[in-house]
């Protein structure tokens, strides 16, 4: 009896334990920071006093880093905390960092709602160009830092150096008051095209046609698909590839569906007489059948399934997870599947080809921003952590990962090893690299062309790297840099943007699915200009462009 | 008055252990509930996260009148009112219908398969449902093969927006049917069996008990659940809309808090101040109709909420 009571009580007094434990884990990290606080204004006080690089065993100094957990990633690790190479580089740099990850998929949206209640980790990597009224605001906001001054003191003595040696570059992550927001990711020689249009080689063969390079081309390429091989939707898009961001068709007739330059004019492509042509050209190939008739409501997995499947001969997509992933996937159903990039559309042959999915040299996600949650004590610590990424010894780490796990010497050059690219435990490549690398994200650091090389296995992928990017310098002509209108215009222009892009893109699906007949183009252009004052929008994107290049 | 309180004082105190119960609630609903309605005020501000609640500038009800004047006004409360009323209109009685057949099952074993298998639609992830969805309604979809067996033309119907609502309707209905009639199963097992006794004597058949016992003993489970039902009125949840939506089809599908969502957290230029107005705008208007719905309901058969 009396042993039933000992035994209810130590049991309730174990509940209890285990309730208690399960509070205190939640809240566990508070006082540790604090600890790191005090521990590190020490450090930093002892180095600011030298004001060189010490030799003595540095003290561990703990930052806080919020980053979007890449989907390649999120494949094998749950954070950035587990990846190898990053451990590495914390012990390099005598640093202890505890990375935060967004949901997937909600990354603007947490963004948004970390700036509401302004609960900030020391280092955020978010494309800082498009926060409200451009990342100047965001320094006025008391958001982030203005890294300018701690440059100059020599903190980033290798991110210094590419900004110097690389003045386009520096233009990109200036203000116009010469603040600098952030570490960037940047592409020194490396790939700026990675998507484009992609073609099924083995039924160009079947019909004994060459790679379409005009509209005409395709034209005769998609209808041969349709009528000789009977392929259900010869041209299989989404809807951003049809009347949106990746509509490079319409570069063919020297327009873009967006915002775009013209002789250093911004350009709302979609009133465009040109945008009209295209329209009148892809509303006929969508009622012959040339384009996939369900376009405005697939997704990118939709895509894959036509192509893979053989109801398409052709669509929008990336060198890595179109070519690659569908290539390797038909592997065994369908092994005379071969895919290759062909040349952005042109009206004549000669003709050159300026509108592509061209990106700048430094990548708009992924800057990585102090904070003003940074104690002063610590920025010099989180400056030279975030400028190793830029270093020889980074940039190796940050682009192949750990010798000897993810990479090997080979005479002299890093190869990626068996780990990587035959994967023990089935990953596949882009997963194994997310998971010993951060090569493919946009992040901190520079972007390795040797990565693009050795990461394209398939032939037909080196291929289209080589094609596309082959001539980018006109693309430079036409495409809009990451500018940053004032914030009162940004508002404004918000506003305007979100009701003219829910007007084009649904008036756009009207006439290409001829619902609405492209003679009454002029009554939508008139729509636009009266109803949606797109001429106010242009107004604040050329103001905020021409600010952009007198910087 | 004081004497008022003073009751209320020792009622507390006798009965403090039921009222310490009670706290937790009372808390949660203070501090998650009650609490954040205070936000609400960057409606009437120019609200800039840097600046805070007390720092950003007053404006009064510029928002409102923007939102008035906006664009798409019109076309997203048409919507969301039209996706509500069809909801109520064709879900409720589906669900009491279902209820009923239900009820009349007398093989127990056979009464819960069915219902179990009726509820777990309810568990999948909106998100696989409206994948399955979109696959099913593709041209060469399952549902549209059928529909164009039928006679109708072989196209997306997800790209019609004439469509859209009947099919985000009758998907809602497909997935919780099963689920809504928990509550009228629950109403129906609490009337008194001899009821049903009485009326086997008199000779009544299933369907004239059905009509003149269940329902009326049901009615006042019904009247509540459509005046909170009446309450959500402006509210059609925006994840559905997110996922299903697509340029041909947005004229149709897009609610006010998928138009919010737009605007606030979806945007890369959260327009905070502008979305809490509309989400604001809506609250109120539910209160109405809930207050409103509660009157009739009491004045047509003397039973309401409150």
């Amino acid at each position: 009896m009396k042993n039933k009571q000992l035994w209810k009580s130590l049991s309730a007094c174990a509940l209890a334990t285990v309730l208690v434990a399960g509070c205190l884990t939640g809240c566990g990290k508070e006082p540790a920071n604090n600890e790191a606080t005090s521990e590190s204004k020490v450090a930093s006080e002892q180095s600011t006093e030298t004001a060189q690089p010490t030799e003595e065993v540095k003290e561990i100094v703990e930052l806080t880093y919020w980053s979007a957990l890449d989907a390649n990633t999120q494949a094998s690790l749950t954070s950035f905390n587990d990846m190898e190479m990053l451990k590495v580089a914390q012990e390099v740099m005598s640093v202890d960092i505890d990375f935060t990850h967004p949901a997937s998929g909600t990354e603007t949206e947490q963004f948004n709602l970390k700036m509401t209640n302004l609960n900030l980790e020391d280092v955020m990597e978010y494309s800082w160009g498009s926060y409200p009224g451009g990342a100047s605001q965001a320094i006025a906001d008391g958001i982030i830092i203005d890294l300018a001054p701690y440059i100059e003191k020599g903190y980033a003595p290798n991110y210094k150096k590419i900004l110097d040696e690389n003045p386009h570059i520096a233009q990109q992550v200036t203000t116009d008051k010469g603040e600098i927001w952030a570490f960037a990711p940047i592409s020194l020689n490396s790939v700026d095209v990675t998507a484009g249009y992609i073609i099924r080689e083995d039924f160009l063969k079947e019909v004994n046609m060459e790679s379409p390079v005009t509209i005409a081309d395709w034209e005769a390429v998609l209808t041969a698909f349709k009528e000789q091989l009977g392929i259900e939707k010869p041209l299989t898009l989404q809807t951003g590839g049809l009347i949106g961001v990746n509509s490079y068709f319409a570069g063919a007739f020297d327009t873009y569906p967006g915002y775009y330059l013209r002789d250093g004019k911004v350009q709302y492509g979609y009133i465009d007489d040109n945008y009209k042509e295209y329209l009148t050209t892809m509303a006929k190939w969508y009622k012959d059948g040339l384009i996939d008739q369900d376009v405005f409501g697939n997704d990118t997995k939709t895509v894959s399934n036509n192509i893979l499947t053989d109801k398409s001969g052709a669509f929008f997509g990336y060198i890595g997870s179109g070519i690659g992933t569908i290539m390797t996937n038909a592997k065994e159903t369908n092994p005379d599947l071969s895919l290759i990039g062909t040349s952005f559309p042109v009206m004549k042959e000669g003709d050159v080809a300026k509108y592509m999915p061209y990106s700048w040299n430094v990548k708009a996600g992924g800057q990585a921003a102090i904070t003003t949650k940074c104690p002063e004590e610590k920025i010099e610590a989180a400056m030279a952590y975030l400028d190793y990424w830029y270093s020889e010894e980074g940039s190796l780490l940050k682009n192949f990962g750990v010798e000897g796990l993810s990479y090997n010497m080979v005479n002299g050059e890093p190869q990626y090893s068996d780990e990587v690219l035959k994967n023990p435990d089935g990953l596949s490549i882009a997963h194994a690299l997310g998971k010993y690398t951060r090569a493919s994200q946009a992040t901190v650091g520079l972007i390795d062309r040797r990565y693009y090389e050795q990461y394209y296995q398939i032939p037909q992928q080196v291929d289209a790297m080589n094609l596309w990017n082959a001539n980018t310098a006109p693309a430079i002509e036409v495409k809009l840099p990451s500018i940053a209108p004032s914030e009162a215009d940004a508002e404004e222009l918000a506003g305007l943007n979100a009701a003219l892009n829910t007007y084009v893109q649904e008036e756009s699906t009207k006439f290409i699915m001829g619902l609405r007949g492209l003679d009454e183009f002029d009554d939508f252009v008139a729509t636009l200009k009266n109803s949606y004052n797109v001429e106010r929008a242009l107004e604040i994107q050329q103001a905020a462009y021409e600010a952009y290049i007198s910087k | 008055m004081k004497n008022k309180w003073k009751n209320l004082k020792r009622e507390m105190k006798k009965n403090r252990q039921l009222y310490f119960i009670v706290l937790p609630v009372v808390l949660f609903y203070i501090i998650f509930r009650y609490g954040p309605m205070y936000g609400s005020i960057i409606a009437f501000m120019d609200y800039r996260p840097a600046k805070g609640f007390f720092g950003s500038d007053w404006v009064g009800l510029k928002h409102f009148s923007k939102f008035f004047n906006d664009t798409y006004f019109l076309r997203v409360i048409r919507n969301t009112i039209l996706i509500s009323v069809y909801s109520i209109v064709f879900s409720m009685p589906a669900a009491i219908i279902f209820a009923l057949l239900i009820n009349e099952i007398r093989n127990s074993k056979f009464k819960k398969t069915v219902q179990t298998i009726s509820y777990l639609p309810h568990f999948v992830s909106l998100v696989v449902i409206c994948g399955m969805l979109k696959e099913f309604l593709g041209s060469d979809g399952i549902i549209t093969s059928i529909f164009s067996f039928l006679g109708g033309e072989r196209k997306n119907l997800l790209m019609v927006p004439e469509y859209y609502k009947t099919i985000h309707v009758a998907s809602g209905i497909w997935q919780t049917v099963g689920w809504n009639t928990i509550i009228y199963l629950s109403a129906m097992s609490s009337i008194d069996q001899e009821q049903y006794e009485a009326a086997d004597l008199d000779g009544a058949g299933r369907f004239a008990k059905m009509r003149y016992i269940t329902i009326p003993c049901i009615l006042p489970t019904i009247t509540i659940m459509f005046i909170m039902k009446l309450g959500q009125v402006m509210s059609v949840g925006y994840e559905k809309i997110l996922l299903l939506s697509n340029t041909a089809n947005r004229e149709a599908a897009q609610v006010i808090s998928s138009y919010v969502y737009d605007l606030s957290l979806g945007a890369s230029y959260p327009q905070y101040s502008y979305s809490s107005a509309v989400g604001l705008f809506t609250s109120v208007i539910n209160l109405l109709l809930v207050t409103l719905g509660n009157k009739i309901c009491k004045m047509l058969n003397g039973s309401g909420l409150w």
